[in-house]
């Protein structure tokens, strides 16, 4: 595993290490930046009558795969949401591909999937207190029983370690198996290009499968928490 | 025999082997969720998108605590 394009900044006697993984999602920032921008200004000259094409045939398609994930359980607040999951949906799939390029993708870094996890956490408890207050959330808390509030106060606090947990487990154990693989192929050169025969299958389950599934289903359970307070439940 | 860091580092990959058995839940778990699913798609073939991604969604959930006893393995091997 190389570690030669971590950044050190030092300041005074205070050194703060910027890992390989933070770098790749500045670059994947800029990226996609550029794209929405670009995107953007395609759509405002686009035609509405005539069938569109190239960039902004990509952009629709995007739009529909992220109201296809989020659609049903954000029922009738979709499209106040859609920003948020939409860009992170498809900036969560990109960064779980950076696998295939030979780099430590962004999400193998649990502090990363931490952020995200404790964000949804966030936005799931402010807008439960922000509905009715503080109060009727603590009573939401022990909706069957009473003596089940603790269980429920678990209940909150499982989905962030469990979010945070898969895709990190998932990404990493992706990543850690095919740099194994390289390097004991790198280990044992004249019989260890044999070894390319296998590495194609590793990439594809790891990294293409493994990779668009997981983002799927972050998106999906955290629009499933947040639908759960913002939109109404019909019964 | 005396503890000293190989000690630690021996019984540290034991316990990685140990903590790997629960990888038997998650393939039993996911093998029953794919099987209902097949029924499903055998009594109603016209729906199979929809029981595609609802059994693909529910199978990479059942796999969560599959990969937590992976990542107490892998702790278990490269950081102690």
């Amino acid at each position: 595993m190389n570690h030669i394009s971590d950044i050190e900044i030092t300041i005074g006697s205070w050194t703060w290490v910027i890992p390989q993984s933070i770098l790749v999602w500045f670059a994947l920032c800029i990226i996609f930046a550029v794209f929405f921008y670009v995107a953007g200004k395609r759509i405002d000259r686009a035609d509405p009558a005539k069938a569109s094409k190239g960039l902004v045939y990509v952009a629709e398609e995007m739009l529909n795969l992220a109201i296809y994930v989020t659609g049903n359980n954000l029922k009738d607040k979709v499209y106040h949401y859609l920003p948020v999951f939409g860009t992170l949906l498809f900036m969560m799939a990109a960064a779980n591909l950076v696998g295939l390029l030979g780099w430590q993708n962004p999400t193998s870094n649990v502090s990363f999937n931490g952020t995200l996890a404790i964000c949804v956490f966030l936005t799931t408890q402010y807008h439960g207190i922000k509905k009715g207050g503080l109060v009727n959330r603590l009573k939401e808390l022990a909706e069957p029983f009473w003596f089940l509030f603790p269980l429920n106060i678990i209940g909150e606090l499982a989905p962030v370690i469990s979010l945070t947990m898969r895709l990190f487990g998932n990404m990493l154990a992706g990543y850690l198996i095919t740099a194994l693989v390289y390097t004991l192929m790198a280990n044992t050169m004249p019989f260890g290009i044999l070894g390319f025969a296998v590495t194609p299958f590793l990439h594809m389950y790891f990294d293409i499968f493994s990779g668009c599934i997981q983002s799927f289903i972050f998106f999906t359970l955290s629009s499933y928490f947040i639908g759960q307070q913002v939109a109404d439940q019909e019964e | 025999m005396e503890f000293n860091a190989d000690f630690v580092k021996g019984m540290a990959c034991l316990g990685a082997g140990i903590a790997m058995i629960a990888g038997l839940g998650p393939g039993i778990g996911q093998g029953i969720a794919a099987s209902r699913g097949a029924e499903a798609v055998g009594r109603n073939p016209d729906a199979q998108g929809k029981i595609q991604s609802t059994m693909v969604l529910g199978i990479a959930l059942a796999e969560t605590t599959g990969i937590y006893s992976l990542i107490i393995a892998i702790l278990l091997i490269f950081v102690i």
